[in-house]
């Protein structure tokens, strides 16, 4: 029972109007994580401009400061470096890496989901058997293995990130797309002679898209927490690199006498992971609302 | 069985034709035949009706008449070309000209879509057309089904279900079928607007002279639409004949009873009703002998060992029964002439 | 008692961005000791939300208003432990969907007890042989044998009859059925609608269905509702050969029938207005053949059964 009246709710190519309409109209959650998410960003594309001194600028004259508004706003570590300019630092890498990760999986996991959702039999069992092993895999730990091969460069934590997150992935996607393709409108493009390609990209793909921002957001909070405990393993990035994770690592030795050089990590870490979460919770919220708009 | 005078029917007039076609599915048990033999054809301009209820094979035999499923054994042929087992890619051409209109117009248009979008699908999947010509033809479809060409930005979701179904309509004019099959195509919709998508199937019928299969459990309506009615029971045809001889005089139990079923306007058909015990077993658990046995108020003996085969009548009518015409139903025929 | 139903001015609104809109919109209906009464109306008639008002158990969104009296109680008013008492014993409801109102994880039997003892003093023998006695009156063979039955092992109809059975089993006054056959197979809902015909005990039926010969079928009176109104109402045989209303009228030809001379069917023009939509008038006007400046000015009030400014007189074709 729809309305003719009722005002659309869909994605138009970006106009700023149509923009700030359903920014005004999304969950508060929403609202508040894709604008912290997005100042983040910021910080990790400009990150030099938000530098107080180099970050690489060791000092063993200024080591082990504590915190104070005049020098070192969060202390500074044992080399010296300054703490609050090495977690703007290290922006660049979590944010990075995840973000690398989630693409790269996002791209497996919807590739090898949509596969043995839509093909039959052999097909769908040999790669659905595929995304169980894939989940059933202990994750930092196949992680582990392959960065102790490809190396520990930003890239290769990345793609490593992203070979590992995909199960997750496949599996949703999978299950949606078994109940997607059964939809009639699926079936009626089949018999108008439209290709399965195509009807992947015009029903199948268009259908997931709410669902598999849900999911994205959280693998990346998943792989934020991955990332900074590979470093913290001495597992992730190469040592003396500013991430959180290896500043928490490196903070460890001075925990009874610079305890305040794990607190800017820490809180960059907690922070940065709960607006990606709160962003995968918005936008859950988000698209419950419209489907109860909808069912109306 | 075969008589003289009857008019064998002449296959090759047939635009569309299923011969000895059986569907099996498989199934944790089993198999399930949910097709059973069934030889079904359509002729140029004439609608065939499938009537029976759920699990009587009636939307699976309308659908492998698309093509949507290998048949296990028979044949379809379309035009006297065998389709049967045409690669998707050969089969092209068919489904230009075989089309279908679903029950649910909510489930059968992505309600992403925009109208545009939803009635240019298949022409885009088989003609190279640009964008102004794609949207032109989308117009034209939409305004030939009563809705305004102003409409062809709106989304699927936004409409109404009659007016949905008649976007669905569009959609399946759009390759210029000579067939059209239609399951249920207004169960699904209000009274008022069943009416208004009734009328415009026979206007479209008139306008092109499109085949219809119609697939339906309301005989009402199929006896305002149908030339010809085809009963289905349990995967098997048991009768089939004129629309007109098989409402007015059926000659299988199982059709007398379904019309006896159609609820009533008057009292005498309610009191004389033949109302039939349980409910059609499954087609897994076929019953031995003649499949309706269990359900049929005139079965005897030999009904629960031998199978009847679909046979022909000297009124031309086929029916797959013993004893046929026993059973007959009070139906309220209405007498008004045309208005 | 006489009156197994007594429902006064109810209205069920809903909000909406716009402030409250009412799906039902003043409802007076009088439902006596063994009548079965059909409410007739398409989807967005609001007969459905009449009916779950009248158990209240509508929507929690949805407001209330108005009276619905059972046994001299207030459903509408009275708090709810008041009303749980009253439902499932003195009013209870049949829906369309047997397997997603039946409870999948236990048996039939302990489904039908546990109504029979919640309100009643029983114990647990009596209860059983209640259930097996009311399972044997809704026409299920074998019923010693389905028992232990759970929901989803049983057919379409006989899920039905269960649900037939777990109204009728505390002998309530009234049994509110919503589209009680719509998911059935035809030789299955005709035996459903002798049941509901003939063999509902003493209970007064109140049938809620969008197709007119499903009414006619069951039930003594017709009631038909159009966007939240009654717009006319009767006996089965006057509303079938002299509908007043043009909609009750439109509904009729819109019906296709056994007519050898098959006479074009007449569909009533455009769609039924949505719940938020404003209409000034009477609500059918846009969409009627009779209607004039009159209809478009004023709502007509319900008068000698039919709620139209120009009722039309005489049989129908």
């Amino acid at each position: 029972m729809s309305a003719e009246a009722k005002p659309t709710e869909v994605v138009m190519p970006f106009s700023r109007k149509k923009f700030a309409k359903k920014y005004n109209r999304s969950p508060l959650t929403l609202r508040i994580s894709s604008t912290f998410l997005g100042l983040l960003f910021i910080v990790a594309i400009f990150q030099p401009l938000f530098y107080r001194v180099d970050p690489f600028l060791a000092d063993l004259g200024l080591r082990l400061q504590s915190p104070s508004l005049g020098g070192a706003w969060l202390g500074t570590d044992g080399l010296g470096q300054d703490v609050f300019s090495r977690v703007i630092a290290g922006f660049r890498w979590s944010l990075g890496i995840a973000s690398v990760g989630t693409i790269l999986g996002g791209f497996i996991g919807i590739t090898l989901g949509i596969s043995a959702a839509w093909n039959r039999n052999r097909v769908r069992i040999v790669l659905s058997r595929i995304i169980d092993i894939g989940i059933s895999f202990p994750y930092l730990i196949i992680a582990v293995t392959i960065v102790s091969v490809v190396g520990r460069g930003f890239w290769a934590l990345g793609l490593t990130l992203g070979l590992v997150c995909w199960p997750t992935i496949a599996r949703v996607v999978y299950a949606e797309t078994l109940t997607l393709r059964e939809r009639e409108y699926v079936t009626a493009a089949r018999l108008f002679g439209v290709t399965a390609f195509r009807s992947i990209f015009t029903h199948i793909l268009p259908a997931l898209r709410p669902t598999l921002q849900v999911i994205a957001a959280f693998v990346f909070a998943d792989l934020l927490i991955a990332e900074s405990g590979l470093s913290f393993l001495g597992l992730g990035a190469p040592l003396g690199t500013p991430t959180w994770g290896n500043m928490l690592n490196e903070s460890r030795t001075y925990l009874a006498t610079a305890p305040w050089m794990m607190l800017g990590p820490a809180v960059a870490i907690v922070l940065t992971i709960f607006t990606a979460n709160l962003l995968g919770e918005g936008l859950n919220a988000r698209e419950q609302a419209r489907s109860t708009r909808v069912s109306q | 069985m075969s008589n003289p005078i009857s008019s064998q029917p002449d296959l090759n007039s047939a635009l569309l034709k299923a011969v000895d076609l059986s569907i099996t599915f498989r199934v944790p048990t089993g198999s399930l035949k949910a097709v059973d033999n069934v030889s079904f054809q359509v002729k140029a301009g004439e609608t065939v009706a499938i009537v029976g209820e759920s699990g009587s094979g009636k939307t699976t035999l309308a659908l492998s008449l698309m093509r949507t499923n290998p048949p296990s054994s028979g044949s379809i042929y379309f035009e006297n070309q065998d389709v049967t087992n045409l690669s998707e890619k050969a089969l092209k051409d068919f489904r230009k000209k075989v089309q279908m209109v679903f029950q649910d117009p909510y489930s059968s248009l992505d309600p992403r879509m925009t109208v545009a979008k939803v009635i240019g699908e298949p022409l885009r999947a088989h003609h190279k057309l640009s964008k102004s010509e794609l949207r032109e033809q989308a117009g034209k479809l939409l305004e030939a089904v009563g809705l305004s060409a102003d409409l062809l930005d709106r989304r699927a979701s936004q409409f109404s279900g009659g007016q949905r179904q008649r976007i669905a309509i569009a959609r399946a004019l759009a390759l210029n079928p000579q067939v059209l099959i239609a399951d249920e195509p207004v169960s699904a919709l209000d009274v008022s607007t069943q009416a208004q998508i009734v009328n415009l199937l026979q206007r479209i019928q008139e306008e092109r002279n499109i085949s219809y299969v119609l697939v339906s459990h309301d005989l009402r309506l199929v006896y305002h639409l149908a030339t010809r009615v085809v009963v289905m029971y349990l995967g098997r045809v048991v009768e089939e004949g004129v629309c007109d001889d098989v409402v007015s005089n059926p000659q299988h139990p199982y059709t007398a009873a379904l019309l006896s079923a159609v609820p009533a306007l008057d009292e005498a058909s309610r009191k004389e009703r033949i109302v039939l015990n349980g409910a059609p077993p499954s087609p897994i658990a076929r019953p031995t002998g003649c499949s309706f046995h269990p359900r049929c108020p005139i079965a005897r003996e030999q009904c629960k060992t031998q199978t009847p085969e679909l046979q022909q009548l000297p009124n031309g009518r086929n029916v797959a029964c013993f004893f046929p015409g026993e059973l007959q139903p009070h139906i309220e025929f209405s007498t008004s002439t045309k208005e | 008692m006489i009156n197994a139903v007594e429902v006064k001015n109810l209205k069920v609104s809903f909000p909406t961005p716009a402030g409250y809109s009412a799906v039902v919109r003043g409802i007076n209906l009088t439902i006596k000791a063994g009548e079965r009464v059909a409410i007739v109306g398409e989807s967005g008639s609001g007969k459905t939300m009449l009916g779950l008002s009248m158990l209240g158990i509508q929507p929690t969104s949805a407001k209330v208003e108005g009276e619905v009296l059972i046994n001299g109680v207030d459903m509408v008013s009275a708090p709810d432990s008041v009303a749980r008492k009253l439902r499932g014993k003195d009013i209870s409801m049949v829906f369309q969907e047997p397997l997603t109102s039946l409870n999948p994880v236990r048996t039939v039997s302990s489904q039908l007890s546990e109504s029979v003892t919640r309100h009643t003093n029983l114990n647990k023998k009596d209860a059983a042989a209640k259930v097996l006695e009311v399972l044997t009156a809704v026409g299920i063979p074998s019923p010693a044998e389905r028992l232990k039955a759970y929901p989803h092992q049983l057919s379409g109809g006989l899920r039905q009859r269960v649900m037939i059975a777990l109204a009728l089993i505390n002998n309530p006054q009234l049994v509110v059925a919503d589209e009680p056959t719509t998911a059935l197979d035809a030789t299955i809902q005709a035996q459903i609608l002798d049941l509901l015909r003939s063999g509902m005990g003493d209970a007064s039926l109140m049938l809620i269905t969008h197709d007119l010969a499903v009414a006619a079928d069951v039930c003594n009176r017709i009631v038909v509702m159009y966007a939240g109104n009654i717009v006319e109402q009767g006996p089965v045989a006057e509303i079938l050969s002299t509908p007043k209303h043009p909609y009750t009228r439109g509904l009729l030809a819109a019906i296709p029938r056994f007519d050898p001379a098959r006479p074009a069917l007449n569909p009533i023009p455009g769609s039924p207005p949505q719940i938020t939509e404003i209409v000034s008038g009477c609500r059918f006007a846009s969409r009627c053949n009779y209607a004039d400046h009159v209809c478009q000015a004023a709502e007509p009030a319900f008068e000698n059964n039919v709620a139209c400014f120009h009722p039309v007189i005489g049989a129908t074709r």
